[in-house]
């Protein structure tokens, strides 16, 4: 375990300086899933050095932006009241919502309601996707890398996401594929993604300045998970 | 630093309720410091705002992403200045540019007017004590260090700048680390 702490120690350094990349990165999603979590002493190491590596941002000297910038933010700021709910719930359960009004499958066998609830998810796919900086990137294997059929569409400052599901297979019996929020130490039940035939879309609320990844699991079927189960697919987010 | 992240706490909590105000306040405490280390890693003024704007809106729309247990409010946010503005460059592959334009335009030590008029004292001091740190490291985990954070490199790209094995990048850029903590803890005391 000490040495296995010590290759931990690593990824965990390269993680918290955004750096890794290939099958580091592959190596710290597992590692920041299956192990820090429930390890005390990583935990604490993935912590200490997130803050430090925050420090850094001290060394360059301070600048002050333009005025402009400030008048531009403050245009930006739409009013909103207290909030009454927790972020965890908030984010959890908006997710679930969505992904019952949005997970459609594009089979030949779809009623006509649900061609037009898949015409117009469809059309927010192709609009978001043209958004400035927006990009689509496979989430992969979490076992072995490989490019998994399920790809994420993102743009900066979007609230959410999508994940586009295509030909996905079933999950195991009595079980069914999770989604998961997460920021490495803490993760977040935001629904099921439903399988089958045909490509399957979820619109996914998105919380960007609390999570960075988003996990695909196997759940038991009806249980309220509060833990990720087996990752199978996963991806920054 | 105990009233940085007390006035912080408070800060965000009338965040929380809406108060715009509260959210000028934290604006002016953290602009200069994330637009200027945006602006060292980015080498680009336009981007460099681009980034600020969008980690501020993202505090604004979520102040309860900021977890108090996991550490200071400012190393939270820059945090998400410096995770948005290494996807910035690269995304926008201007690496070299940058690098050229950084080192072209590095303010001199001591010599930068924006320092003496918008740091707070307390956030100086801090900022002094990470200075001297990271100018007592090891000259090779320097280099590696500030390759990956200011340079937005990824290990495998700085095991290939520099010629020596990726294990090796991995080693030093942990060792530095260690020491940083062990030397800013040490400050803090």
């Amino acid at each position: 375990m000490a040495d296995d702490h010590e290759r931990i120690d690593e990824l965990i350094a390269g993680y918290a300086l955004r750096a890794l990349d290939g099958d580091d990165a592959a190596e710290a999603e597992r590692v920041l899933t299956d192990h820090v979590p429930g390890c005390d002493r990583c935990r604490r190491t993935l912590i200490d050095l997130s803050n430090t590596v925050a420090d850094l941002g001290l060394v360059p000297p301070p600048l002050d932006p333009p005025d402009l910038l400030l008048a531009r933010l403050q245009r930006e700021l739409e009013p909103r009241g207290r909030r009454g709910v927790s972020r965890r719930t908030a984010v959890a359960a908006g997710v679930v919502a969505a992904v019952v009004v949005a997970g459609l499958t594009l089979s030949q066998t779809m009623q006509a309601s649900d061609l037009r609830q898949r015409n117009r998810l469809v059309n927010e796919v192709l609009e978001y996707i043209q958004r400035p900086g927006a990009s689509t990137d496979r989430l992969v294997e979490a076992e072995t890398s490989d490019a998994a059929p399920m790809s994420e569409v993102t743009a900066p400052e979007a609230g959410h996401f999508y994940l586009l599901g295509t030909n996905l297979p079933p999950p195991p019996r009595g079980t069914v594929y999770g989604i998961w929020l997460s920021d490495g130490v803490e993760s977040v039940f935001a629904g099921i993604f439903p399988w089958g035939p045909g490509v399957r879309i979820v619109n996914v609320p998105f919380d960007r300045a609390r999570f960075d990844r988003v996990l695909v699991t196997l759940e038991e079927r009806n249980a309220e998970p509060d833990r990720p189960g087996t990752v199978v697919w996963q991806a920054a987010a | 630093m105990a009233t940085e992240v007390s006035e912080d706490l408070e800060l965000l909590r009338r965040l929380e309720a809406g108060d715009v105000g509260a959210f000028d306040r934290l604006y002016r405490r953290y602009a200069p410091t994330a637009y200027g280390l945006a602006y060292r890693i980015t080498g680009h003024q336009a981007i460099a705002q681009d980034v600020v704007h969008d980690a501020f809106l993202a505090i604004w729309r979520a102040p309860e992403g900021f977890d108090p247990t996991r550490g200071a409010f400012r190393s939270y946010f820059l945090s998400l200045v410096h995770h948005r503005a290494v996807d910035a460059i690269r995304r926008e592959e201007r690496l070299r540019a940058r690098q050229e334009r950084a080192a072209n335009l590095e303010p001199v030590e001591g010599e930068d007017p924006a320092e003496s008029v918008a740091d707070e004292d307390l956030v100086a001091r801090r900022r002094r004590e990470v200075r001297a740190a990271l100018a007592g490291l090891p000259l090779e985990q320097r280099q590696v260090l500030e390759m990956a954070y200011f340079g937005g490199m990824t290990q495998s790209r700085i095991a290939e700048e520099l010629g020596i094995p990726l294990g090796t990048v991995k080693t030093r850029t942990f060792a530095a680390l260690r020491k940083l903590r062990r030397e800013l803890e040490t400050g803090e005391a």
